[in-house]
């Protein structure tokens, strides 16, 4: 905040000198042009990941679940890990288009696009891990109620198919949103095609919109009402993900904080990957006059808050295991904290309460290296955050006598290396295609040629 | 062949640098001539258009509540009918129907089927896709702002729309035939 | 149009009926209570709690959303921000009824009494946190930190009246992070103390965000009723539009949904797993004599304001919004009687009793807001966001 006189000057949004038509020309270039090196290279690697991760998985089909570290009692391991940190991952994107919107933070606009495009390559990537994970994926349809001659149905009173009804209608909710934001950019990408081939796509996917002003009446509305019903969608998500462990009786697993424990650690690991992503977009696609620092800054705001939120939950676990005075709660929490996985919950605490507190200082807010290497911290322990609630809840159960550790194989570690490689391969592919920035939100909130408003005659 | 002639609407396109201009052009077009058959073009929503064009507030939500709650009833009622009447099975000594473990369901089929019901509506409502219409100019997804009126408005007079529309602060009128 | 309607601020002064009235309702307050301490005191001392906590979480919510308003740096609240800063004037009275409070603690929880917590082999171990002196340190932090940080966000902004001086609102957007850090902590104990340690097996981790959800509630309630008596008056009619109106109602309604999250959350997750060391807590409320309060409350804190509520008309209408927000206060009340009152009686006791000590407290509140908002200015003139704010559109 910067004072003059007695008013609080507040930092463009977007790069004053910016035209309407400079944003077209800038968002759209990468579409236009090949891919340069930079691209090149993230993109094999990305690929070549998931043609690694692809490779294991396979060969775990045909031998089985037994190549992977799980065993009596950690039956649920890094892929379970993986799927709540990938379904956390998804969050933020839709917690900025949706969330933000209605909180009307103008901010969003330069960054929701890429996400929302996130938000639903982080669920399909996360959708691949309960699959794998029951080793015959082939038998996935069996999640769904469907009629069939068994007469026989799922049974809803399990969060797994909740897990599954949670899951499928995120995906295909925030597709919608992202697609119903997408028709007016993708009306322009069309109207600037010179090549056919691209113009004939192009203006199928816009479905022929044309920007009219009836049409805009209702677009907005629909854009309202997807952004209020995604809301409590986002917030129900992780609950029901949480839900997988709260509803058991284990200790250290059942406890009532986990839904919006679950939310809050969503969102900040969410950020801290749209952190991650925005930085190296914005340097390889040229976007700092739209993704500025104050984008970045504010990003890093909302890690502070959610990175504290969790915190509180990490603290309040504590303080009612104790309080409880449940032995079984107390074991599993000094086990926790340490046991033979302390160093899992260290690195949790580490990277997500401490690390986070740099952002009191503005200047390390508005630090791209600093908070380049905060966001990659941050993801790490919050993996570790789902990695210590699983592992250590199981791994010593009731029974001493079965006590044991868990050590997850290449093939664990293989299939997740793939996961990412999976989801970027998909990012890199929406870079090239669809404009990463959502530009007729942008020209909204620009003061470009707006002078007159708010002083309209007659 | 009627349905296409109809579509092939002739006008005066003008066509503005700024949104505020296309605002005031439209309140003078249609509020000031009483020119119904009008459309505006902007590559982003233009706040004070739907008013100066008299458009209603949207009806979209209407749609929205309704097929949310059906969502929500037909979700409930699914999962009653599985698991208490067609197949019901005792599971951890939970009743039948067990409401509390049903609401999550429940909610995720309200969402699922209110936002399909608001998408759908939403491009029914703007009867998308069509792509027989055609783009009028280039520069209206981009960076300007065009009313289109209609030449078969009753009250459609070229020369005064000329005059009132050159009154404003217009870059250019194209003649679309 | 640029100007802001300064020349028509008119202090706040309630009419001499009013402060009769309000006189009238403390005295029966006072009586109820008194006289119900001769017939039944747990009833006498569990109705203090309920109002006790039930008005302190609406005095709090003022500095919470004072503070939320700063670090978010909004605009739109600024008009409406002054209001919500009068509720820091009960906290006094608050801190004078805890005092009082201090005489029922053996009446109201069984950890104050040495035997118990000897004989019971839980509550045993349960000795380092729960007992008399660690409570009222916890609980007087609460105060220290409304008073000191508290108390300095609400002077500077009555400073900022006189001073117009902008760096005030940079000052306590920096004082708002460690208010709300701190806030959220001990809050979260004074909900563990007051209200779960009436039952001092039960444990829940959700339960502070249960009771800030109710904080919420109840405190946006309270605010939309000030804020539109204040333009019914007159005062505020100028700088408060529906546009303000539509969006304190928007904010009821997103924690009227919050509050259902959570409450579902904390209930589903308890009978889920059907611990004996949980459960009890909600066998006891959602079955048998108290199963038509939990109906009530599911309703009427949830099911039917959600439709009463969810309209945009709804929330731009003065009078329809008033409406709710007395619905959302009684419901409010409802939840903490849910709380409280089943950990001392077999069945729902309700009579005038709860009415006349409820109606005492409010006139309290009242008073203590009314007086303040008599000395200081209804809104916060000089705020260098007010421009913007009123001219907050949708």
């Amino acid at each position: 905040m910067e004072i003059r006189g007695n008013k609080i000057i507040t930092e463009p949004l977007v790069n004053p000198e910016q035209t309407y038509a400079d944003v077209n020309a800038d968002v759209c270039k990468p579409l236009e042009s090949f891919p340069t090196k930079k691209w090149w290279v993230c993109f094999l690697i990305a690929s070549g990941s998931l043609l690694i991760g692809s490779a294991l998985a396979t060969d775990m089909f045909r031998r089985g679940l037994g190549v992977l570290g799980l065993n009596q009692p950690v039956g649920w391991g890094v892929f379970i890990t993986n799927f709540v940190f990938w379904i956390g991952i998804g969050h933020a994107g839709t917690l900025i288009s949706a969330i933000l919107f209605l909180f009307r933070q103008k901010w969003r606009t330069a960054i929701n696009r890429s996400a929302e495009a996130m938000t639903i390559f982080a669920v399909m990537t996360a959708g691949l891990f309960p699959v794998i994970h029951t080793g015959r994926p082939w038998y996935a349809f069996w999640l769904f109620p469907y009629p069939n001659q068994r007469e026989l149905w799922v049974n809803f009173r399990s969060p797994l198919v909740w897990d599954v009804f949670a899951v499928s209608t995120y995906f295909t909710i925030s597709l919608l949103f992202w697609y119903v934001g997408l028709v007016p950019d993708i009306a322009s990408v069309r109207d600037r095609c010179k090549n056919q081939i691209r113009k004939f796509i192009y203006t199928v996917l816009s479905l022929g919109w044309r920007g009219e002003a009836r049409h805009w009446n209702h677009y907005e509305m629909a854009y309202l009402l997807l952004a209020a019903l995604s809301t409590p969608l986002v917030l129900s998500v992780h609950s029901i993900v949480s839900f997988d462990f709260a509803v058991s009786i284990l200790p250290g697993w059942h406890t009532t904080i986990f839904p919006p424990y679950f939310v809050a650690g969503a969102i900040f690991s969410g950020f801290a990957m749209v952190v991650t992503l925005l930085v190296i977009a914005r340097e390889v696609f040229n976007l700092k006059n739209y993704i500025t620092l104050y984008h970045m800054e504010n990003m890093n705001k909302i890690m502070l808050l959610t990175g504290m939120l969790v915190g509180y939950a990490y603290l309040m676990e504590l303080f009612i295991a104790w309080y409880s005075g449940n032995p079984y709660e107390r074991f599993i929490f000094a086990n926790r904290v340490g046991g033979p996985f302390a160093w899992s919950y260290w690195i949790m605490m580490t990277c997500n309460v401490i690390v986070p507190q740099i952002f009191w200082v503005k200047k390390w807010r508005r630090s791209i290296p600093i908070m380049f290497v905060a966001s990659l911290l941050i993801n790490i322990g919050m993996w570790f955050e789902r990695f210590t609630i699983i592992v250590t809840s199981l791994h010593r159960d009731f029974l001493p006598s079965s006590w044991d550790y868990y050590i997850p194989t290449r093939y664990d570690w293989g299939i997740t290396l793939g996961s990412f490689g999976f989801f970027f391969t998909f990012f890199l592919i929406f870079c090239r295609i669809l404009p990463t920035i959502a530009m007729f939100e942008v020209k909204a909130i620009m003061k470009f040629g707006k002078k007159e408003y708010g002083e309209l005659g007659d | 062949m009627s349905k296409k002639s109809k579509q092939k609407a002739t006008g005066l396109l003008a066509i503005f640098e700024n949104p505020g201009d296309l605002v005031n052009a439209a309140k003078k077009i249609s509020g000031r001539m009483a020119i119904n058959k009008v459309e505006a073009y902007s590559p982003f929503p233009v706040h004070g258009l739907d008013h100066a064009l008299g458009l209603k507030r949207s009806w979209i939500p209407w749609v929205t509540l309704v097929l949310g709650l059906a969502g929500w009833c037909l979700g409930f009622i699914l999962q009653a009918w599985t698991s208490a009447v067609d197949w019901p099975l005792n599971v951890g000594g939970k009743p039948f129907v067990s409401w509390p473990a049903f609401i999550p369901v429940t909610f995720e089929c309200m969402v699922l089927i209110g936002g399909i019901a608001t998408t759908i509506t939403l491009f029914a409502a703007c009867s998308l896709p069509r792509f027989d219409k055609p783009v009028l100019d280039h520069s209206l997804t981009n960076d300007r702002f065009a009313l289109f009126v209609d030449r078969t408005d009753v009250n459609f007079d070229e020369k005064r729309v000329e005059e009132v529309l050159k009154e404003t602060h217009v870059s250019e009128i194209k003649n679309i035939l | 149009m640029t100007d802001t309607p300064l020349h028509n601020l008119t202090r706040f002064e309630g009419s001499r009926l009013f402060k009769k009235f309000l006189t009238v309702l403390l005295v029966i307050g006072i009586g109820f209570f008194a006289w119900e301490m001769t017939q039944n005191a747990h009833r006498a001392w569990a109705n203090f709690l309920i109002n006790y906590f039930y008005w302190l979480s609406i005095a709090l919510f003022g500095l919470f959303f004072a503070a939320l308003q700063h670090i978010t740096g909004s605009h739109w609240s600024v008009t409406v921000r002054r209001v919500a800063e009068s509720f820091i004037a009960y906290l006094p009275v608050s801190l004078g009824l805890f005092v009082v409070l201090l005489f029922g603690l053996p009446h109201l929880y069984e950890w104050t009494h040495p035997h118990v917590m000897e004989t019971d082999p839980i509550l045993k171990l349960k000795t380092g946190y729960l007992n008399t002196p660690f409570f009222i340190i916890r609980h007087a932090g609460l105060y220290i930190l409304c008073f000191v940080l508290g108390g300095k966000l609400v002077q500077n902004s009555l400073r900022q009246d006189k001073e117009n001086n902008a760096h005030l609102t940079v000052a306590n957007s920096r004082l708002s992070a460690p208010f709300l850090l701190l806030f959220a902590i001990l809050y979260t104990l004074a909900a563990v103390d007051l209200m779960m340690s009436l039952a001092p097996h039960w444990f829940s981790t959700i339960f502070g965000v249960y009771c800030w959800a109710g904080l919420m509630y109840s405190g946006l309630a309270m605010l939309a009723l000030w804020v539109i008596v204040l333009r019914k008056k007159g005062i505020l009619s100028d700088w408060v539009s529906e546009n303000h109106l539509h969006d304190i109602g928007k904010l009821m309604f997103a924690f009227l949904v919050f509050w259902g999250y959570i409450a579902f959350s904390q209930y589903m997750l308890i009978w889920y797993a059907n611990l004996p060391e949980e459960t009890p807590y909600l066998i006891l409320r959602t079955q048998g004599p108290y199963q038509p309060i939990s109906l009530a409350l599911m309703l009427g804190k949830f099911v039917i304001p959600f439709f009463l509520l969810v309209s945009r008309p709804a929330k731009r209408n003065q009078g329809w919004l008033a409406f709710c927000a007395l619905w959302f206060l009684i419901a409010q009340w409802l939840d903490v009687y849910w709380m409280v009152i089943p950990a001392f009686f077999e069945k729902p006791v309700f009579g005038m009793v709860e009415i006349g000590i409820f109606l005492g407290f409010g006139a309290l509140f009242l008073w203590s807001v009314g007086t303040f908002l008599r000395r200081v200015n209804a809104v916060a003139i000089h705020d260098p966001r007010i421009k913007s704010a009123l001219h907050h559109h949708q």
